[in-house]
């Protein structure tokens, strides 16, 4: 998705089997809610909108 | 970096750039890779308009660019997609290709991959393939729209890598049921099962991806 600036998490080569999408890339932390809501933390995230404050304090 | 285009193999370097924000549409040429690669090395902003928005939509797009001054003393990306009215503002890593280059350890890139990059350079699916093969001196095999007989020619004919949303995967499937071992990795949405086993007995190296 545009907001994390391209893939998160991916399989790898040597044990792909389409079960799931994949660990974190390194240096990404994934992390799923209770609510089942999708936590994301990693270097690559958007900072924010244009013309916004940037989102710095939530994505470092 | 080295890129293929239309058939022919090309050393493509960063543009000279004099301001601080670089705004162009974001067609999959050779000039607009030129435009990524100065802007990274300059350290500006960079607009790349989605190309397939209506001129009105671009238009008002460019309007509210515009009234936001350019941060030129540090190293920002702007991707803008849709709606118009909201475009975002990615940062370049904090750390530059640190990060992406490991993600490349993980694809296997390398200075020999040729990364087939069909996704639009208006959108990160295709700027991150530049990434990758700028930082990795790979060669980007650049489309400039997507054609599944051509998607198929080339994975035969030497790419190494691809990224593809699932219905230009089933598409390319069906050029063909056979292919080399080309990692291909897959986003964009949900991936259905029977796609992502179908590419694998074809001989695709699928790599189910996220975000």
């Amino acid at each position: 998705m545009t907001e994390t600036c391209s893939m998160v998490s991916c399989e790898r080569p040597v044990d792909a089997d389409g079960a799931t999408a994949g660990p974190p890339l390194p240096g990404f932390e994934v992390r799923v809610g209770s609510d089942s809501e999708i936590a994301v933390r990693g270097p690559a995230l958007m900072r924010g909108y244009l013309g916004q404050e940037p989102w710095a304090a939530a994505s470092s | 970096m080295r890129l293929v285009f239309q058939g022919r193999e090309l050393e493509v370097g960063p543009a000279p750039l004099s301001d601080g924000r670089v705004f162009a549409e974001g067609h999959n040429r050779p000039d607009t890779v030129a435009l990524v690669l100065g802007a990274m090395e300059r350290g500006a902003e960079l607009v790349l308009q989605n190309v397939r928005l209506t001129q009105a939509e671009r238009a008002a797009q460019a309007q509210s660019i515009a009234a936001v001054p350019p941060r030129a003393s540090r190293p920002w990306c702007s991707s803008p997609r849709e709606p118009p009215a909201y475009p975002k503002r990615h940062g370049w890593p904090r750390q530059p290709g640190s990060e992406r280059a490991r993600g490349n350890e993980v694809l296997q890139v390398g200075g020999r991959s040729r990364f087939l990059c069909v996704l639009p350079l208006f959108h990160v699916g295709g700027l991150g393939i530049l990434f990758r093969c700028r930082l990795a001196g790979a060669t980007m095999l650049l489309h400039e729209r997507f054609d599944a007989d051509a998607v198929a020619r080339d994975l035969r004919d030497g790419a190494t890598h691809a990224s593809l949303v699932a219905s230009a995967l089933a598409r390319v499937l069906e050029q063909g049921a056979a292919f080399p071992p080309v990692i291909v990795a897959v986003g964009g949405g949900p991936v259905p099962r029977p796609l992502l086993d179908r590419a694998r007995r074809a001989g695709l190296r699928v790599l189910q991806t996220w975000a």
